[in-house]
């Protein structure tokens, strides 16, 4: 067995490759405003960054009006519009700087019909209501979040320029079927986890069938590492909103740290869920040489940063996204994406969770996450129990058949 | 399409899907199987779905439509190994030689 | 085999003795198959016999295309709504080619210039640059080279484009700026579409010409020496439908259906070219426009799949507008009157609620109807007429539910032209309404044959009609659950992708002349024609 602090220092290394590349495509990303705020003033001459907004000079220095643009969380990432605002209090032009939607649903939004509409409206009087001009349903996030940026843009003009605070509207926090269901499938696990025994494969398959029909097929919703990524980046999604992904990652991080256990891929994960189910069709009872365990491990381990890594370079968390979880709950991925779930479940006629363990990012975190708590509490003499849970969490060579926890 | 328009096409398929029927069924006497009727009509059930997804295949290629008999191929191929699968060992359920075991080790 | 079969034994089979035992079941059931069988035998050669695929050269009009049995799904209403107090359409502006017309020969006089216009329309769009050279006869307005207003533009333009600003925005755009890209574009890419305009040439150089008299004229069969026979009397009006439809179907229609036309379709004003003097004065809607029977044939499907580029509308609109006019033909010959609406732009009335009041189909997003035989593939045209006849009812197949899920349309319109959203309500009825200026404006500007098409080619109903999708149309419409609308969507939407839709567009607006599928070997210019 390999001392953790080695492989911690492996992973400290990735760290610092990962954060040099998120730097690195930050400062590749960093928008463009000039050029669509000479757009909505055209014959500006001089553009001043001042107090939070841009102040457009045209001929003569005459101030032809200002400019702001706040960000707003979209689906894909934080999405930027630039909202201009004449010296009369009339709307000048706005324009989308930035937005990271998929394209199906940036052209479902028809954000210009939008803009064009809002514009020449006095900066106090738009008629934000989305809804009567391009009513969309199926890309609200989107949507909303170009309302979001217009407003917070508008707002912030209207405060520096004419010193007059705009209220911007409370925002409902959605909590609904999804949410319920995953704080459910948690304490599951919870109570679960004390109980031995035929009560405990009984709840775990339970819970399994549970996650797999809401959070997968009904939902799609589970823990992608594109979702991790765009956490990472520092986009955090609205959590008013995008409550569901905070208490997966949350519950997975807690009961990683304070069980030694991931009870989101025990309790939780609809595609963990799909391979059981066809694992218990199929009797799977192909053992693998524990050398050949191990090398798809740590080949596991580097994919996941070569698409942490490309994501964070490009800034695009969809890129990382080589899951195909998509595919099995919503028919929608690339053909590649089809060819791996096809691998997969085929392999897991014969193979205990071949996604688990030999490609899912999540189980590369949870041993990161395990090696540091162990490697933590290690420095600390003296530990209870959580610390023999961790160490046999990760021995090499997991048992196939039976008994062991995956 | 005109093999498959005329009669002779199908008369064919027929009386090959007789000697399939009549093969499984030599296949599962010798093995002592026995084979009640819900058994066979899984059978028949799994075969309806095996030959609609060659059949899909074979329409979408005849189509043009290369991404829909890849895709389709395999989603409707993977349903089509898995109930397979499931329905080997249903039939085999009970003889021990390969039903029980290995289940739900969850 | 079955020797080895101890007697009696096996699942089921009762004991040995008292009771039916397996073998003489299987006997029995033997001798019952074996009935079965031949009476099948006999059942399929009658209906060999009587198969209209084997009327070669007429396995359409024998019927052929009645594939789908739609007695099952009629209704009573059809499945848009009557929401409010309705009024019929006003074409002057409404129609988006008679306004086009209106807004060229207007936007001409404005401008100075003089010649083509609009493709198909007449007049021709001004040059780059302000024109200010002599106006054209009769002009009421001197040419300007300042900004173009509603204020511009006589009634009923004026009030229009009051009420619907962008529309003018759109109309200018297409003139000013979309035709000239066209032109330039079509120089230089437009050869690999040689042969597909020359077969959508071929398919519209064969026609009836325009209607040249109003209804009171045009619509009444005339006799030697212009006298007007008498209406034959007629057995019974459903002998009578049964007889129009069998015709129309001889005459080569793919689809026919009637129905009592509902005033609400019919313009409030006429266009141009349909034989009225006078198109600021009302429709009278003649007392003899009882009944509409819809008549259609589908475009050819290779090409189809092949819009915006290799597509064309004319192999459909020839067709339509040649049978129309022979079942025209047909009931004046009986004696009645009979007034034909037939595309691309010679309608008095709007078709697609018709034929959908007629049972053909229903209203689907992108504005059209979508037919359980061809899905939207199918250009209408309507008779009117007073011939009585028994009338079908409206049919209820699931579109409307399946449109509410689906989208492809939508996501796929190059113009955006076709709502994401909801249903509207336009004149009192609740549907869905495109945006028919931005449609426009799409179809005038790519390259090849004239017109998009896309939505058409991309809907999940316009399938070719092998077994595979004639069960999925099936199975859709008769799930109540709305599950396999669902997961047709998604199939449809991950098998069957499209190019990113920005692709449809010309090169000069950041498009790449793409078409949805690949054209038929025989459209392929290249393998044909020496381009060098």
């Amino acid at each position: 067995m390999k001392k953790p602090p080695a492989r911690l220092l492996r992973v400290l290394f990735a760290s610092v490759l990962l954060v040099g590349a998120l730097a690195y495509g930050r400062t590749r990303s960093a928008p463009d405003l000039i050029t669509p705020v000479e757009e909505i003033f055209p014959g500006s001459q001089r553009i001043e960054f001042q107090r939070g907004i841009h102040y457009v000079y045209g001929g003569a220095g005459a101030l032809m009006g200002w400019a702001g643009a706040e960000e707003a969380n979209g689906y894909g990432g934080p999405m930027l519009l630039v909202v201009g605002v004449d010296t009369l209090g009339q709307v000048a032009g706005v324009r989308v700087v930035q937005q990271r939607e998929t394209p199906v649903f940036w052209r479902m939004v028809r954000a210009p019909e939008y803009l064009r509409a809002i514009s020449g409206s006095r900066f106090d009087s738009i008629d934000y209501e989305y809804q009567s001009v391009v009513a969309v349903t199926g890309a609200t996030i989107s949507g909303d979040a170009i309302v979001e940026s217009v407003r917070s843009s508008v707002a912030r003009v209207a405060e520096v320029a004419f010193d007059v605070q705009l209220p911007l509207p409370p925002k409902p926090f959605e909590f609904g079927f999804l949410e319920l269901t995953i704080l459910v499938l948690f304490a599951v696990g919870i109570v679960g986890h004390r109980l031995r025994g035929p009560i405990r494969r009984r709840l775990r398959w339970a819970g399994q069938l549970v996650g797999l029909l809401v959070l997968g097929f009904w939902e799609n919703s589970p823990i992608t590492l594109a979702k991790i990524t765009a956490f990472l980046t520092g986009y955090l999604p609205d959590p008013r909103t995008g409550l569901a992904i905070y208490l997966l990652l949350g519950g997975f991080l807690l009961t990683s740290i304070f069980y030694g256990r991931n009870l989101y891929c025990l309790y939780a994960c609809p595609f963990g869920a799909a391979q059981r189910v066809v694992g218990a069709i199929g009797g799977f009872r192909l053992k693998l040489p524990p050398w050949v365990v191990r090398l798809m491990e740590g080949a596991r381990n580097v994919v996941v940063f070569a698409a942490l890594f490309m994501a964070f370079i490009t800034l695009q968390p969809a890129l990382a996204s080589y899951e195909p979880f998509a595919a099995l709950f919503a028919l929608h991925g690339t053909t590649l994406q089809w060819f791996l779930l096809f691998i997969v479940l085929t392999g897991s006629l014969l193979i205990q969770t071949p996604w688990c363990n030999f490609f899912c990012p999540m189980r590369t975190f949870e041993l990161v996450v395990l090696d540091t708590k162990r490697w933590w509490q290690g420095s600390r003499k003296g530990s209870p129990g959580p610390v023999k849970k961790a160490s046999k969490a990760w021995t090499g060579a997991r048992d196939q058949k039976g008994g062991s926890e995956q | 399409m005109r093999i498959f328009d005329s009669g002779l096409f199908w008369f064919v398929e027929g009386i090959l899907f007789v000697v399939v029927i009549l093969a499984a069924r030599a296949w599962a006497q010798d093995r002592g199987l026995p084979m009640p009727i819900w058994k066979w009509v899984l059978f028949l059930l799994w075969v309806a779905l095996a030959g609609f997804t060659i059949a899909f295949v074979g329409t979408s290629f005849g189509e043009g439509e290369p991404v829909a008999a890849t895709r389709g191929g395999l989603l409707f191929g993977l349903i089509s190994i898995i109930a397979g699968v499931g329905l080997w060992r249903v039939l085999l359920a009970g003889t021990g030689s390969g039903g029980e075991d290995a289940v739900s080790e969850v | 085999m079955s020797d080895s079969l101890p007697k009696g034994t096996g699942q089921g089979s009762g004991d040995g003795g008292a009771g039916v035992n397996r073998r003489d079941f299987l006997k029995l059931a033997g001798l019952a198959g074996a009935a079965a069988g031949g009476a099948g035998l006999g059942a399929f050669g009658y209906a060999a016999g009587q198969d209209p695929n084997s009327y070669l050269g007429w396995q359409n009009e024998e019927g052929a295309s009645l594939v789908f049995n739609k007695k099952r799904y009629e209704v009573d209403e059809p499945t848009y709504l009557k929401v409010g107090p309705t009024s019929r359409p006003d074409a002057r502006v409404e129609q988006i080619f008679e306004r086009r017309g209106r807004f060229m020969r207007e936007y001409m006089r404005l401008r100075g210039g003089g010649g083509r216009g609009f493709p198909g329309m007449g007049g021709q769009p001004p040059q780059q640059g302000q024109g200010s050279g002599a106006s054209a006869e009769g002009a009421q307005s001197t040419p300007s080279s300042g900004p173009v207003t509603p204020e511009s533009f006589s009634e009923p333009l004026r009030s229009y484009y009051r009420s619907n600003p962008q529309d003018l925005d759109l109309d200018i755009l297409n003139s000013d700026e979309l035709q000239p890209m066209n032109r330039a574009d079509s120089a230089e890419y437009g050869d690999e579409f040689i042969l597909a305009e020359a077969w959508s040439a071929a398919m519209g150089a064969v026609g009836p010409g325009p209607i040249s008299g109003p209804p009171e004229v045009n619509d009444f069969p005339r006799g030697r020496g212009g006298t007007m026979p008498e209406p034959m009397k007629l057995v019974d009006p459903a002998k009578t439908a049964e007889l129009i439809k069998a015709v129309s179907l001889q005459l080569g229609s793919t689809l026919v259906g009637i129905t009592e036309l509902n005033p609400d379709w019919v313009y409030g004003y006429p266009i141009r070219g349909r034989g009225f003097e006078n198109l600021e004065e009302p429709l009278e809607i003649p007392d003899w426009w009882t009944y509409a029977i819809v008549v259609g044939t589908p475009m050819s499907w290779d090409p189809m799949y092949a819009n915006p580029n290799y597509g064309t509308s004319n192999d459909a609109y020839s067709r339509s507008r040649i049978i129309a006019t022979r079942v025209e033909a047909f009931i004046k010959a009986l004696g009645y009157p009979a007034r034909t609406h037939v595309p691309g732009t010679s309608y008095d009335l709007m078709v697609p609620p018709i034929s959908i009041d007629a049972g053909l189909g229903e209203q689907g997003r992108n504005g059209i109807m979508i037919t359980p035989e061809v899905g939207c593939n199918i250009r209408p045209a309507v008779i009117t007429t007073n011939i009585p006849m028994a009338t079908d009812k409206p049919i209820d197949i699931g579109v409307d539910d399946f449109c509410l899920h689906c989208k492809v349309c939508a996501e796929q319109c190059p113009s955006g032209a076709i709502p994401m959203g909801d249903k509207v309500e336009v004149r009192g009825y609740r549907r869905w309404k495109i945006d028919t200026a931005k449609c426009q404006n799409f179809w005038t500007s790519n390259l090849g044959n004239m017109g998009c098409r896309i939505c058409v080619s991309v809907c999940p109903y316009t399938r070719k009609a092998n077994w595979l999708h004639k069960t999925a149309m099936k199975v859709s419409a008769n799930d109540p659950t709305g599950l396999t609308e669902r997961l047709l969507t998604s199939m449809q939407k991950s098998f069957y992708p499209g190019p990113d839709p920005q692709d449809y567009f010309m090169p000069s607006l950041g498009g790449k002349n793409a078409s949805y599928r690949e054209p038929p070997w025989w459209l392929r210019t290249e393998d044909f024609i020496d381009l060098d």
